[in-house]
């Protein structure tokens, strides 16, 4: 799953039962409430606001819940599950005028909605204790009356908003990006540079505030302020975020506009702010609403939806009168009357856009605790797709631990250096653009690394007998092709009289036969084949078909206690060898077994499992018991120089004494060189 | 051989007999079919009646003593041989022992998850952990502007398109592309997201996700799946709820809560005074994230669902620094008695 950042939003008991006047809940229910529907409870607090005990409730607001991240959104929900109509502030009547504010939109694409109004004469006081505690609470500082009242609006709708003081802006406003300015300075004297995607909005002279983040210092607001122009707009949200996060101004303002802020409440945002700011602050109306809305005349979709659909997701009953009834106090409209119903969310419910998302609703309002979770589901059987490498790794695993390998992970981001030292591929290194340490910036190419640093720590901290192993993704490039394969990577660490690397490719090689995995050769290294860190006489290729699978070699002395032999081995690779998973091992018995002695002259140093399969082939696998090679002697007669011969002893099951002669007879006519062996 | 001196011969000759084969010849010599107590007793029958009321009692103790003596010598043969062969099987009785590995505890942990999830059907997958943004985010549901993402929280390759996966569900999104429903699968797997590391935070983690794709699977289905998981884990007193929650490639989100294990549910600094603590996220499939994959969701649907691994190991073994898990400090006591002699 995904993991967003989480936003939150506060919001006051007391406000909840002023919206909401015939709520009865209690905190604790309330907090409840809120985290069941989706809306997790962060933190509950007793404070104290306008001279009354009260309680902040911190919420966890849902990435696609816009309407929520304000408190009437808030008290919309709570009031939806108490069934309780709500009382939100009313706002005065906004007088005609003749005259509109001096706005110009250059960049339209950009703008959803933009309201605005001009307001002169107004005063600007300290703000009254209650608004100052108010904003404060909600992490917002007092700054003076019409900023409070600005951010205090803000708070209740959601809708930011920017004040700008007339007598300081020069000629018309603009909405535009491609700035021809260089940089601006920030409500609180931060210099910003612009570039030519920044929403800004300018006057003639300046730029005086980027669009959906932040106020500039040159029209900003103060007790000297009569004369100003409220704004309240509504931004292209992906242009929001990108400015944010390409400035690195994350604001109230910036937070709420990269979401999917519904255009329609723009306007009875503007009106309550015009009403509080007439109340608080004096002043007299001098424009027209500016408004322009391009949107405004777009039908909201109709939403076809099964009312069976709820509980088909579910898995528990849920009435189509249950349905009906969470979706009208959700101000869904719904036409019930055909099936599918016919759904228009609010224009507030940006977030619903699909029938999954209204049965969520009903669902969420039903109750997920509704649904039980005590039976384990029976589930349809399904085919198995696991991967072979998949399956490998499960059985090597406790191959491994069962002969005393400790597993470890390490990180696969490494220095370059590092890299350098273990690599035995000719790839090239990947280096992070961005890593989180600067020193680990390239992506491992080999597990060695790993291995080597954990000896370190184990002997810092005085433990010496180290045998481990680790199953993880190496990394590399060739052009511009990213590589990733999984390797295994064992490590024995020890005292410089122990072991050699015979001893410890028996080892390996044991380990692997454990797991099926047969025919896997060694063969000497060259310069080139060998990571730096290997020791140039004790280093191994291994390979199977003639293809490298791994590489096998001691350390070169890096720790004055002992020498580390490591082992590497692509697991991609080593799926591609026979893994002898056939049942050739178990066998029923019906007859005595019979053995037999066999002579094969061969010229001397002839690869003895070679002659034990040439035998292997001509026998049924069905009365074959074993092959073993009993003795090996050096033919030195003069006449058959370098010659050697080996003896087998075959023994034959499941066959009648004078049958598994015969068969044996037969050896000797078809095997060259072979001759009869002394019987046993 | 005069009645009075069988004894006493027999016994010097049986205190000079120390291997089993000549004690054998004495025994049958003694008192064999035609040994020498047999032949006193046939030569007690030809005795006059007054000669065989002296003899015979004699000859009875006689046989006695001869049996008791010769099975005395066989009881002390037969103990040393015993001896002799457990002496010799004791030299090659070496009484260390081996030593056994340790899985690491986050394989462990994982392992023992996957065992859950192979009972009930499911296939193991993994995915490239160098992975594109289409995979990682698009095809999550999470277009190039959506809100839920942040820049920032990834480590790229080469940006804007090749990052480390931050998350298990890109395995999700290329298996629903690869593979035709139905489908029971788990991924388990290394994440990565661009954080500074310290004691309870990495920029390399481990999470656990999975999902099913089937013609008909609904929330109770889910529900009652985790429920097992957090039981397997946990134990049958685990106590879990599980709550609405917004994750953009499930429709309807869920988040499922473990009751504080260390408060019980009173609230305490773990859980953050909740009484509960979040142990992943969950949800229906969404139907676009479906129909990207080339599912059809009128006639598929699915649920998924992720965990984080890592917190779960730390509260299990006790480990407090996050960075043991991967920074090689952790350390594997070996186990009790081995390499002892």
């Amino acid at each position: 799953m995904l993991v967003t950042n989480p936003i939150y939003m506060k919001i006051l008991y007391s406000d909840l039962k002023k919206y909401i006047p015939g709520l009865h809940a209690t905190p604790e229910q309330i907090a409840e409430f809120y985290t069941m529907t989706g809306l997790m409870l962060d933190s509950r607090t007793d404070v104290s606001y306008n001279n009354h005990v009260d309680t902040l409730f911190s919420l966890e607001v849902r990435q696609n819940r816009a309407d929520c991240f304000c408190v009437l959104g808030l008290v919309r929900e709570l009031a939806a599950s108490v069934n309780s109509p709500i009382q939100i502030p009313s706002v005065s009547e906004i007088t005609k005028s003749e005259t509109f504010p001096n706005i110009t939109i250059v960049d339209e694409r950009f703008v959803r909605r933009l309201t605005a109004i001009q307001i002169n004469n107004v005063t600007v006081k300290q703000s009254p204790q209650w608004l100052k505690e108010y904003v404060e609470l909600h992490g917002i500082n007092s700054i003076n009356l019409l900023v409070d009242l600005s951010n205090y609006t803000m708070l209740l709708t959601g809708y930011p908003n920017h004040i700008f003081d007339m007598d300081k802006v020069q000629g018309s406003l603009q909405w535009r990006v491609s700035s021809q300015h260089k940089s601006m300075i920030t409500l609180g004297s931060n210099e910003v540079q612009l570039h030519s995607e920044v929403l800004t909005i300018e006057d003639d002279n300046s730029p005086l505030a980027l669009a959906g983040a932040i106020g500039g210092d040159i029209a900003r607001v103060d007790e000297n302020t009569h004369n100003i122009l409220i704004e309240v707009g509504v931004y292209d949200p992906a242009l929001v975020m990108r400015n944010s996060r390409s400035l690195s101004i994350s604001t109230e303002t910036s937070r709420r506009l990269e979401k999917n802020l519904d255009p329609h409440g723009t306007r009875y945002a503007l009106e309550l702010l015009v009403s509080l700011v007439l109340q608080e602050c004096g002043g007299i109306i001098s424009s027209e609403v500016f408004d322009f809305f391009p949107g405004e005349k777009d039908a909201i979709p109709e939403i076809p939806y099964d009312p069976h659909l709820a509980e088909h997701i579910a898995g528990v009953p849920i009435s189509s009168d249950d349905s009906l009834g969470i979706l009208q106090r959700l101000n869904f409209t719904v036409d019930s009357t055909a099936i599918p119903w016919k759904i228009v969310p609010p224009t507030y419910r940006t977030d619903i856009s699909i029938a999954e998302d209204i049965a969520e609703e009903v669902i969420r309002f039903v109750g997920y605790n509704k649904i039980p979770s005590d039976e384990i589901p029976a589930l349809d059987v399904v085919t198995n797709i696991t991967p072979e490498e998949e399956i490998l790794v499960t059985n090597l695993r406790p191959i491994l631990i069962s002969d005393g390998y400790d597993e470890i992970l390490s990180s696969p981001l490494i220095t370059p250096a590092q890299n350098v030292e273990t690599n035995y591929a000719k790839d090239e290194s990947i280096i992070v653009e961005n890593a989180v340490n600067e020193e680990f910036t390239a992506l491992r190419q080999s597990l060695a690394a790993g291995l080597m640093n954990q000896v370190t720590n184990y002997l810092k901290q005085g433990i010496s007998t180290i045998q481990i192993f680790e199953i993880g993704t190496v990394f590399s490039k060739k052009g511009t092709m990213f590589n990733e394969k999984l390797h295994l990577g064992l490590l024995h660490f020890v005292s410089p009289q122990e072991q050699q690397i015979g001893t410890f490719w028996l080892h390996v090689d044991r380990l692997l036969k454990h797991a099926g995995i047969t025919s896997i050769d060694l063969v000497p290294s060259e310069s080139g084949q060998r990571p730096q860190i290997a020791n140039e006489s004790s280093c191994w290729l291994i390979m199977h078909n003639e293809e490298q699978i791994g590489v096998i070699y001691k350390t070169k002395p890096l720790w004055k206690e002992g020498s580390a032999y490591i082992a590497e081995i692509n697991i991609h690779e080593l799926i591609k060898v026979d893994i002898d998973q056939n049942n050739r091992a178990t066998t029923e018995l019906t007859q005595r077994m019979s053995s037999y002695d066999i002579n094969i002259v061969r010229p001397e140093n002839s690869n003895t499992f070679e002659l034990a399969a040439e035998i292997e082939t001509q026998l049924p696998v069905n009365s074959l018991w074993s092959i073993s090679l009993t003795d090996r002697y050096k033919l030195a007669d003069g006449k058959q120089p370098n010659l050697t011969r080996y003896t087998f002893r075959i023994s034959y099951i499941n066959l009648a004494e004078q049958d598994a002669k015969l068969l044996h007879e037969k050896l000797y006519t078809v095997i060259p060189g072979a001759e009869q062996g002394e019987l046993p | 051989m005069d009645i009075d001196t069988v004894l006493n011969s027999l016994i010097q000759r049986l205190n000079t007999t120390n291997s089993v084969d000549e004690f054998l010849k004495l025994r049958k010599e003694y008192i064999g079919p035609n040994g020498i107590v047999k032949q006193h007793e046939q030569q007690l029958a030809s005795l006059p009646v007054e000669q065989k009321r002296i003899i015979g009692p004699k000859l009875q103790q006689l046989k006695k003593d001869v049996e008791r003596v010769i099975e005395e010598k066989n009881g002390e043969l037969h103990s040393n041989t015993l001896l002799k062969r457990q002496e010799s099987e004791s030299e090659s009785i070496n009484f260390s022992q081996a030593k056994i590995g340790h899985y690491h505890p986050i394989t462990n942990t994982i392992s023992m998850m996957n065992q859950l999830f192979i009972e009930m059907g499911y296939s193991i997958m993994n995915g490239p952990e160098i992975e594109t943004d289409t995979y990682c985010f698009q095809r999550l549901n999470v277009p190039v502007d959506h809100p839920a993402r942040d820049m920032q929280d990834t480590i790229y390759v080469q940006a804007p398109n090749i990052l480390l996966r931050t998350q298990t569900s890109s395995i999700e999104s290329r298996v629903l592309e690869e593979f035709k429903p139905p489908m029971k699968v788990i991924c388990p797997g290394r994440v990565y997201r661009n954080e500074k590391a310290n004691r309870s935070n990495h920029f390399i983690f481990h999470q656990y996700q999975g999902f099913v794709v089937l013609p008909h699977v609904t929330l109770k289905d889910l529900f009652g799946t985790f429920n097992a998981l957090f039981k397997r884990m946990y134990g049958d007193d685990v106590e879990v709820r599980y709550r609405n929650k917004y994750y953009p490639e499930v429709e309807p989100g869920v988040g499922p809560d473990m009751k504080c294990f260390n408060c019980k549910g009173t609230g305490c600094a773990v859980c953050k005074n909740v009484g509960w603590i979040e142990m992943g996220g969950a949800g229906m499939i969404h139907p676009h994230v479906l129909s990207m994959a080339g599912i059809d969701p009128q006639k598929w649907m699915g649920f998924a669902f992720g965990l984080g691994i890592d917190r779960w190991v730390m509260a299990k073994y006790n480990i407090t620094d996050i960075r043991t898990l991967l920074g090689g400090n952790v350390g594997y006591k070996p186990n009790l008695y081995e390499n002892t002699i």
